[in-house]
């Protein structure tokens, strides 16, 4: 007598859920460091010199933003269609 | 007291109550188990990260609304978030997708004590970051006032807030140890957390809307939103029981 292998959960779902959070908390950081670059000024590089990179950085943590809802969106636009694939098929 | 503070601080705390809060949520998941499944707890956890940032600097720019002219862009700019924004916001998001997923099971007991210890680290960055962040007291003439740099003692109420997390944390986590209906320890965090709020924040000078700042707004909705669920919780007898550890 052969056994049935037990139904293979797909891990897709957590895969995406983990992709989900992991954009949205470094958003959170992102955003949280292009407010205090932009309060501080640039006061906490003067010690090292690097007052200068104040506008580079500032574009980095945008950029990391704009990746990150970049992400987001994608993310929630697949798990959109995968809910209602599942729901057809059901 | 004088603090030398720095916003550079803030975000380097806030990060560490993310990880804290996290290395929390894993410990007690491994320890006590879960009622949910990796793929829904997962969902659940995306959910409230995703409704949480929203929230957080929907209510972080409302609350400079009466001083800032604010356009949908402003949602993007640099500015403030509020954590009672990110609870409302990530509560709200956990209940629709639990609703499009059809969950059953309260969700939040698991993410009580790591919120408490998240928050808590987090307060600290805003108390380093001083009149840069938001967060300070009015002025005050008390013996353990602060002076943030500006000469003016005022009061920490950053400092109070982690004590009273401390605090928050010791019950609840006492609590959630004893058998105990499913979804309590989350909703008596909230309106805890909620309340207690609701009354420091008449201690900042936060921009008020007929007597109350938005925060405090909030904090009342929040309360009036998680009424009907205390009521169950008191009342109610046929609840799913729990017990951890």
């Amino acid at each position: 007598m052969s056994m049935e292998p037990p139904p293979s959960t797909s891990n897709e779902p957590i895969r995406l859920a983990k992709l989900a959070t992991i954009f949205a908390v470094i958003f959170g950081i992102a955003f949280g460091l292009c407010t205090t670059s932009v309060l501080t000024g640039g006061v906490g590089l003067q010690g090292v010199g690097l007052q200068k990179v104040l506008p580079f950085l500032l574009g980095a943590f945008l950029v990391i933003e704009a990746l990150c809802l970049l992400g987001l969106l994608v993310v929630g636009v697949w798990a959109i269609v995968r809910f209602l694939s599942n729901k057809s098929q059901n | 007291m004088i603090v030398s503070s720095h916003p550079m601080l803030h975000p380097v705390f806030e990060t560490l109550g993310y990880t804290c809060g996290y290395a929390w949520y894993r410990r007690a998941r491994l320890r006590s188990g879960d009622l949910l499944g990796d793929e829904q707890r997962w969902t659940v956890i995306a959910a409230a990260a995703i409704g949480a940032l929203l929230g957080s600097r929907i209510l972080g720019l409302l609350e400079q609304t009466p001083s800032l002219k604010m356009t949908w862009q402003s949602i993007f700019l640099p500015g403030g978030k509020t954590i009672v924004g990110g609870l409302l916001g990530g509560w709200l998001a956990v209940e629709m997708v639990k609703r499009l997923r059809r969950i059953q099971s309260r969700t939040g007991d698991l993410f009580v004590i790591p919120l408490c210890i998240g928050i808590a680290v987090g307060r600290i960055g805003c108390f380093l970051a001083g009149l840069a962040d938001d967060t300070y007291g009015t002025p005050t003439k008390l013996p353990w006032g602060v002076d943030f740099g500006d000469g003016i003692a005022r009061h920490p109420t950053q400092l109070y807030e982690l004590l009273f997390l401390g605090l928050l944390a010791l019950v609840l986590n006492h609590y959630n140890r004893r058998t105990h209906p499913e979804g309590a320890t989350f909703r008596l965090f909230l309106a805890a957390y909620l309340a207690w709020r609701l009354a420091v924040d008449f201690i900042k000078p936060q921009p008020l809307v007929h007597g109350m700042n938005l925060i405090q707004w909030s904090c009342v909705a929040g309360l009036v939103a998680l009424t009907p669920s205390l009521f169950q919780l008191l009342f109610a007898k046929d609840q799913l029981v729990r017990s951890f550890e």
